[in-house]
């Protein structure tokens, strides 16, 4: 059995944060092109940002389960009964099934649709269409994608504040531990300071 | 004599021997060409700097598209007492499209709508000239588009500004899809509002 390490890694700290500051963006473009009166050129652009930033949210996705992966998670919180931990396990996997299924909703619904935009990322390549044009399918699609969107919205909302619950009321370690560090483990500078001697 | 003006407007994209839009009109002052009676034919030459050609398409669940094509050539000439034998024809370049987003642009300019690589000019040529009242001439001509050559209305009103001055307002709606351009029917509307708006000058 692997050894549980006290913290998440840094690549999936990094990941994590990066993920919420872009899905953020993404969000908030989605919901700005959809609903703010502006001109056709704006809301172009708007779109076609949505759509490129939220198709790499994939690649991200991707990159979070290799770093997953890579290195055991920490474990649970000690003092948490059998209901935490599943509700705990049941938010995370949900999380992950949302931040699979909008992207890719949204790329099935880009390519069914009748006006033909395929993805592009910023004009250096575009995505290939996963699907046939089918109007109907499309704007099935493009209701699933907005339902999955608001899910996602209300997933992190409980995710937040059950962070924040145990950083503050609880007071462990849970937040702590995905939060990045500003110094050095002692350990770690102790190591250098060895590695240093060793060499002088 | 039969005069024929080029006019281009100021080449945004150095693409001054390519042509969207050119206007071209003949006048004959001659009662009976026939007979050798001298043609006073007026050429007019278009003013690109105040020349502004654009449409505006309708979507469903989009806002109005408006746009213009910055490079056009045209030749014109018109006869006041015989608008009969006045001429116009237009050409656009379909690749100088503009509606306000580069990415936009090249999305009007691919294969799915204007097809521009393909098909680098739009062309209109009248076939005939009809005064309607004292400012305005309903234009028949052909305009070709994605290769496909139909019949369009037109209609321009047409003021003079005094002296050698001539301002005119064209106006037609083109059927996209009887030229073959039907992507995003029927989100995307089938009708393209253009309107010409311009200065001419004698000579």
């Amino acid at each position: 059995m692997k050894t549980r390490p006290a913290r998440w890694s840094g690549g999936v700290i990094a990941l994590h944060w990066l993920s919420a500051a872009w899905l953020a963006l993404v969000f908030t473009l989605g919901l700005t092109a959809t609903r703010a009166t502006l001109d056709a050129a704006r809301k172009f652009d708007l779109y076609q940002a949505h759509k490129a930033l939220g198709w790499l949210t994939l690649a991200l996705l991707a990159a979070r389960l290799a770093a997953r992966a890579v290195r055991a998670a920490p474990p649970p919180g000690p003092s948490w009964s059998r209901a935490t931990r599943a509700a705990s396990r049941l938010v995370h996997a949900a999380l992950y099934a949302v931040l699979a299924a909008v992207p890719l909703i949204g790329w099935l619904r880009v390519s069914s649709a009748i006006v033909p935009i395929p993805v592009s990322l910023f004009g250096l390549a575009t995505i290939p269409n996963i699907a046939p044009v089918d109007a109907d399918f499309s704007d099935a699609m493009a209701l699933a994608h907005k339902l999955g969107a608001w899910s996602l919205a209300a997933l992190v909302v409980v995710h937040a504040a059950a962070a924040l619950k145990h950083q503050f009321i609880d007071r462990d370690s849970i937040f702590a531990r995905m939060w990045p560090r500003r110094t050095p483990p002692a350990d770690a500078i102790a190591g250098s300071d060895a590695r240093k001697q060793a060499r002088g | 004599m039969t005069t024929t003006l080029i006019s281009t407007a100021p080449p945004r994209r150095a693409a001054a021997a390519a042509w969207l839009v050119a206007i071209v009109a003949g006048v004959s002052a001659s009662a009976d060409p026939g007979v050798g009676a001298a043609d006073e034919r007026a050429a007019w030459r278009i003013d690109p700097a105040r020349t502004h050609i654009g449409f505006v398409v309708d979507a469903v669940g989009f806002p109005r598209t408006q746009g213009e094509f910055r490079v056009f050539d045209g030749r014109l000439s018109i006869d006041f007492d015989r608008p009969a034998a006045s001429r116009v024809a237009f050409t656009v370049r379909a690749d100088s499209i503009e509606v306000g987003s580069s990415s936009f642009d090249d999305t009007l300019r691919g294969s799915n709508f204007l097809d521009a690589q393909r098909f680098p000019d739009i062309h209109f040529e009248s076939t005939r000239v009809e005064k309607r009242d004292a400012s305005t001439i309903d234009l028949t001509g052909d305009l070709t588009l994605l290769g496909v050559t139909r019949p369009l209305m037109v209609e321009v009103e047409v003021k003079r500004l005094g002296g050698a001055r001539l301002a005119f307002v064209a106006r037609a709606r083109i059927d996209r899809l009887a030229y073959g351009m039907n992507s995003g029917f029927p989100i995307i509307s089938r009708d393209v509002e253009l309107t010409v708006s311009s200065e001419a000058l004698a000579g």
